[in-house]
């Protein structure tokens, strides 16, 4: 079956799932977490929340940007 | 007065607020099958974030994110970042799914894989897996909800009249008005179940010294529940990545956070849910996170974390906090356990009784699915009630979701893999839940490194694709393949015609097929 989907294009599909992989199999994984294993405070809060924190806070930004693009790109798709 | 007699008018008045929504969504709800249990496919913005949420966020926030934070420490949030990626991946799944539900008139989960497999006895499984797989949750909610109550009254109100008052509460709004009651007492629900965990966290947080100095405190009494892998050691870096996987995957499949991806109004406003609903889950458990450290510094000691919200309410919290915060609770686990119950009742009148009894029309089936409403939540609460002995919220909910994503790969390959067949996925499937069960409720939990969740996935993907590679498509499953196919991936195909002019292209293909091949050729 098609991976096609209507809304955009395949390589943005792609952008999608290598995004995807590096934030939820890298950043968000122990190996990464392990720098911040260590029950030291960072500006009075734990250094391990204080990076999980930071990386919500990007995905929030980041996949608010992209999939506004999309929806703005959508209608010059159609 | 009693305290009590405080908290619990503070009760009946938001169960009326909850009843009278009820009633207005009864109101304006037709008997159909669209509008009763997907609000007519209407959900803008606002609502549809707040249903995600609520829906998503239960008891679990309250009583098992603390209580998990007060035994293992920061580690719990494994769970928030599993609700991003659960969230992202709505793009691969919600989307594709809300188009192909406008487009085919999917009511249930099932009916997707259904019509996909050309399958009724894959319906049957799903339908039948979903219902067994939830109600012990309803009961783990009612549970945490009843025993909250029951602390807070010093046992004056029983186990079982609070669970009953719950359960009662639920019944009458949700088979009254369906999604749309649903859908309207979240929003309610949601802003309730966070400002009122935001004020009390606020009291407690005004005891310890604030936020700084808590978690001086914290690193003072216990500096390893400041970091991963935690003080017990459970938090290792498989636990991390099987537990943060199931949680998505098994999000995902979940039966009443599926149908919503058909009931949204438009592709856009799910589209949105992929960062607007983070945003409040991140808040959540940020807030949920302190109330449990709270706890290490004002109850230590409690033989269970999962005491420590009631403890702390009953001990640190004024009255009218208190009443509040039984509010927030009642509203966190309500929200739940009634999208839960009306997406079952829906599944079951229409993967289970209409397969039987085809001949009854949409009014009947939302007639009887009021019933199995009532029927879902009480068997529910018996399990909860019966289960009365134990303290399992967060592990409870882990492994709900771990069984539910075993029907992950299915619903990937379902979409995406053309060669995937019903023989593949019901022996993916049947393969997945055993792995789940054996692991997880037998042992071991981890094997080679990896989470008994992770295996099931694996070993149902891995029996899908190799079944589906020896056995053929049925031309069934190739039509449907072709016409989900056609809907997904054309950006000016009227969703209302897709069916109809499938139907023609056929009929014209079959009359004229040999006159088309031949002005092909020559041309």
């Amino acid at each position: 079956m098609s991976v096609t989907l209507w809304f955009t294009r395949k390589n943005i599909l792609a952008g999608f799932v290598i995004y995807c992989l590096i934030l939820f199999l890298v950043l968000y994984q122990y190996p990464l977490l392990g720098l911040f294993d260590e029950p030291k405070l960072f500006a009075g809060v734990p250094l391990f929340v204080f990076y999980i924190w930071l990386l919500n806070l990007l995905y929030i930004v980041i996949t608010a940007i992209m999939i506004v693009t999309v929806i703005k790109g959508e209608e010059g798709l159609r | 007065m009693e305290p009590w007699v405080i908290i619990l008018l503070g009760l009946a008045a938001y169960i009326l607020l909850v009843l009278y929504i009820g009633y207005r969504g009864y109101k304006v709800t037709k008997r159909t099958l669209e509008d009763y249990y997907l609000a007519g496919r209407g959900l803008g913005v606002l609502i549809l974030m707040f249903t995600i949420f609520a829906t998503y966020q239960s008891a679990y926030m309250y009583i098992g994110v603390t209580g998990f934070t007060y035994e293992h420490g920061v580690g719990i949030w494994y769970s928030n970042v599993a609700n991003l990626l659960w969230a992202f991946l709505f793009i691969f799944i919600g989307i594709p799914l809300w188009r192909l539900g406008k487009a085919f008139g999917y009511i249930t989960q099932a009916d997707f894989f259904a019509h996909r497999f050309n399958s009724n006895i894959l319906r049957l499984i799903i339908a039948l897996w979903m219902v067994l797989g939830l109600l012990p949750y309803i009961g783990s909610q009612a549970l945490a909800t009843g025993r909250t109550l029951t602390t807070i009254s010093s046992g004056v109100i029983a186990l079982g009249v609070a669970v009953m008052l719950y359960a009662i509460t639920i019944i009458i709004y949700t088979s009254l008005g369906g999604m749309r009651s649903v859908a309207w007492t979240d929003l309610i629900q949601g802003l309730l179940m966070l400002g009122l965990l935001f004020v009390a966290l606020e009291v407690l947080l005004g005891k310890v010294g604030g936020i700084p100095a808590l978690f001086e405190k914290v690193y003072a009494i216990k500096p390893e529940l400041l970091s991963i892998p935690g003080p017990k050691g459970l938090m290792t870096p498989e636990a991390w990545l099987g537990y943060l996987l199931c949680d998505a995957l098994g999000g995902i499949m979940w039966i009443q956070n599926w149908v919503r991806f058909y009931a949204g109004k438009s592709w856009k406003t799910l589209a949105l849910m992929t960062f607007l609903v983070p945003i409040g889950t991140t808040l959540m458990f940020f807030f949920s996170m302190l109330v449990g450290l709270c706890g290490v510094v004002l109850e230590p000691g409690l033989p269970t974390g999962d005491l420590v919200f009631p403890a702390l309410m009953v001990k640190h919290l004024p009255l009218w906090t208190t009443a509040g915060v039984i509010i927030g609770l009642f509203a966190a686990s309500m929200s739940t356990v009634d999208s839960i119950s009306l997406a079952l009742s829906s599944s079951i009148s229409k993967d289970i009784i209409a397969l039987a009894k085809p001949e009854l029309d949409e009014s009947s089936l939302v007639n009887l699915g009021r019933l199995f409403v009532v029927a879902v939540i009480i068997a529910g609460c018996i399990v909860g009630y019966y289960a009365a002995g134990t303290y399992l919220v967060v592990l409870l909910t882990l492994l709900s979701l771990s069984l539910s994503a075993v029907l992950f790969p299915i619903a990937v390959a379902a979409l995406y893999w053309k060669r995937a067949n019903k023989y593949g996925a019901i022996a993916g499937i049947i393969v997945g839940i055993i792995i789940g069960v054996k692991t997880l409720l037998f042992g071991p939990e981890f094997a080679f490194g990896i989470y008994g969740g992770l295996w099931a996935i694996i070993g149902c993907a891995l029996t899908l694709i190799i079944v589906s590679l020896m056995i053929p498509v049925s031309d069934k499953e190739a039509r449907a393949v072709e016409q989900i196919s056609r809907v997904l991936s054309s950006p000016i195909v009227a969703m209302v015609d897709i069916n109809d002019a499938y139907k023609v292209e056929t009929a014209i293909k079959q009359k004229y097929g040999a006159i088309i091949s031949r002005l092909t050729s020559n041309a």
